[in-house]
């Protein structure tokens, strides 16, 4: 019988991917609280069926443990049965929609954590297409897909949520056309890819940064458009969106400062999500503001810095999914 | 011989470029100086900066797929230069990575775009790099800038 690990060898996995009558060549874990040891709760090969998950979920679990050394057969299983969960109409919306969630971060974390651009690209354009198809096929998955979204401050987790956030806006400012939405869900998720090349103790530093970190990050926007300008296989509008996310109406934002109509659309659609995003998630010196608060900021912003129309939209979208 | 058949291809395609470019009237002053540019704060460049006020002329040598550019050549205005690299302001947005060559007096160099930054929707300055291109790096006595 395997043994139960210490805490940081042990990764959480959501119910919401475990497909159920399924057998997993991998042990699964189970804690009551951060304090207790983990526990086996299903040996490697042993079935896990419907009525086992909807006991966990009764009971307030959202997350099983695998072992960080049975990682890779985790990911292998996602890949293989993810496409069942998603398209499983007798599961609950919400089930389907954190299945989406979690195989998009899983694998962003994955190809982000490798550092590998073309691993991250070809990953955002196989991924953008699963994402179109959930939020498109029901109106009710955007209120679903909202409720499920994890609000942690890493890369993989922002941009993850921006693509689903700029699909939402996209559909909500008139844009139906699946192509079109998939381009834009691939642009978004590739959009803090630069960010790769940013020093993660920048990144992830606990406190404000000072002038000298803050200008490093700004050259994220420029850092991932030269990592994708090459491509044969992104269009302009996607690479703006990696480029000008940053720029502002009034040309006070950078990396050039360009203003109004000059900055594409599909840019301005970035970044009101983008802000309100980081905004309402947690960051390694704050917790994630509240949505009122999120709202008067933003409602300052609109009309100088954001697109006013694109804000408005986006409040709807908010307030009544 | 030579250097009089570019001089004289240099002076027509200056005079029958389009003017384009729109000079914001806080740049005009900065136009007219010569010597030595004074250290920006994070400024990362190697080589020291000289004032390099001129006409030249614009030609994109290589761009990306999904960038659309039209054929032909542009007017701009050199700002400064360096061992390194030059910056010159032009109507339009270039982006990292772009394949310029300008003509200046002095001769033909090829450049690499590096940075862009807009003073007006129809003024860029654009900060380019010699040594990316695979260029020799600038002789400035070439150029007659002081060293």
């Amino acid at each position: 019988m395997p043994a139960a690990s210490a805490a940081d060898s042990m990764i959480p996995v959501s119910l919401a991917t475990l497909c159920p009558g399924e057998i997993a060549d991998f042990p699964l874990f189970i804690r009551s609280s951060p304090h207790e040891p983990f526990r086996l709760y299903r040996d490697k090969n042993v079935e896990l069926d419907r009525e086992d998950l909807a006991r966990l979920s009764a009971h307030g679990v959202e997350n099983l443990y695998v072992s960080l050394d049975d990682h890779q057969q985790y990911q292998q299983y996602l890949r293989d049965h993810f496409q069942d969960i998603l398209h499983d109409r007798s599961l609950p919306g919400e089930q389907r929609c954190g299945c989406l969630n979690e195989f998009v971060r899983s694998t962003l974390a994955d190809a982000f954590a490798r550092g590998d651009a073309k691993q991250a690209i070809d990953a955002a354009q196989d991924l953008a297409l699963q994402t179109v198809s959930v939020i498109s096929q029901d109106d009710a998955a955007t209120g679903q897909l909202l409720n499920v979204l994890h609000h942690d401050f890493h890369t993989f987790t922002h941009s993850a949520n921006v693509s689903y956030y700029c699909v939402m806006l996209a559909r909500g400012l008139g844009i139906r056309a699946e192509d079109e939405l998939r381009e834009i869900a691939t642009g978004a998720m590739l959009h803090d890819l630069g960010k790769l090349n940013i020093p993660e103790k920048i990144l992830k530093k606990p406190a404000r940064l000072s002038d000298d970190e803050a200008a490093v990050i700004k050259r994220h926007p420029t850092e991932g458009f030269r990592l994708l300008a090459a491509r044969e296989d992104l269009t302009y509008a996607q690479l703006m969106m990696v480029y000008q996310h940053h720029e502002r109406l009034d040309g006070t934002g950078y990396p050039v400062g360009i203003v109004g109509e000059h900055i594409h659309p599909w840019a301005q659609i970035c970044a009101v999500v983008d802000i309100y995003e980081a905004l309402t998630s947690n960051r390694p010196y704050r917790r994630g503001l509240d949505r009122k608060t999120t709202f008067e900021i933003l409602d300052r912003e609109a009309g100088s810095h954001i697109n006013a129309e694109m804000w408005e939209c986006w409040k709807k979208i908010i307030q009544t999914a | 011989m030579l250097e009089e058949d570019y001089t004289n291809c240099l002076n027509k395609l200056l005079e029958n470029c389009e003017h384009q470019l729109v000079i914001p009237s806080q740049l005009r002053d900065s136009l007219a100086k010569r010597g030595p540019t004074p250290p920006a704060p994070n400024d990362l460049r190697k080589f020291v900066r000289y004032h390099f006020n001129g006409l030249g002329i614009l030609e994109l040598s290589e761009t990306f797929p999904s960038i659309h550019r039209e054929n032909g050549v542009a007017r701009v205005i050199t700002r400064n230069v360096s061992r390194g690299g030059i910056a010159f302001l032009h109507s339009e947005q270039l982006f990292p990575g772009e394949r310029v060559t300008l003509w200046l007096p002095s001769g033909k160099f090829n450049y690499v775009v590096v940075r862009c930054t807009a003073h007006h929707p129809r003024c860029y300055e654009i900060g380019a790099d010699a040594s990316q291109a695979e260029a020799t790096l600038l002789d400035l006595d070439q150029l007659g800038v002081g060293s």
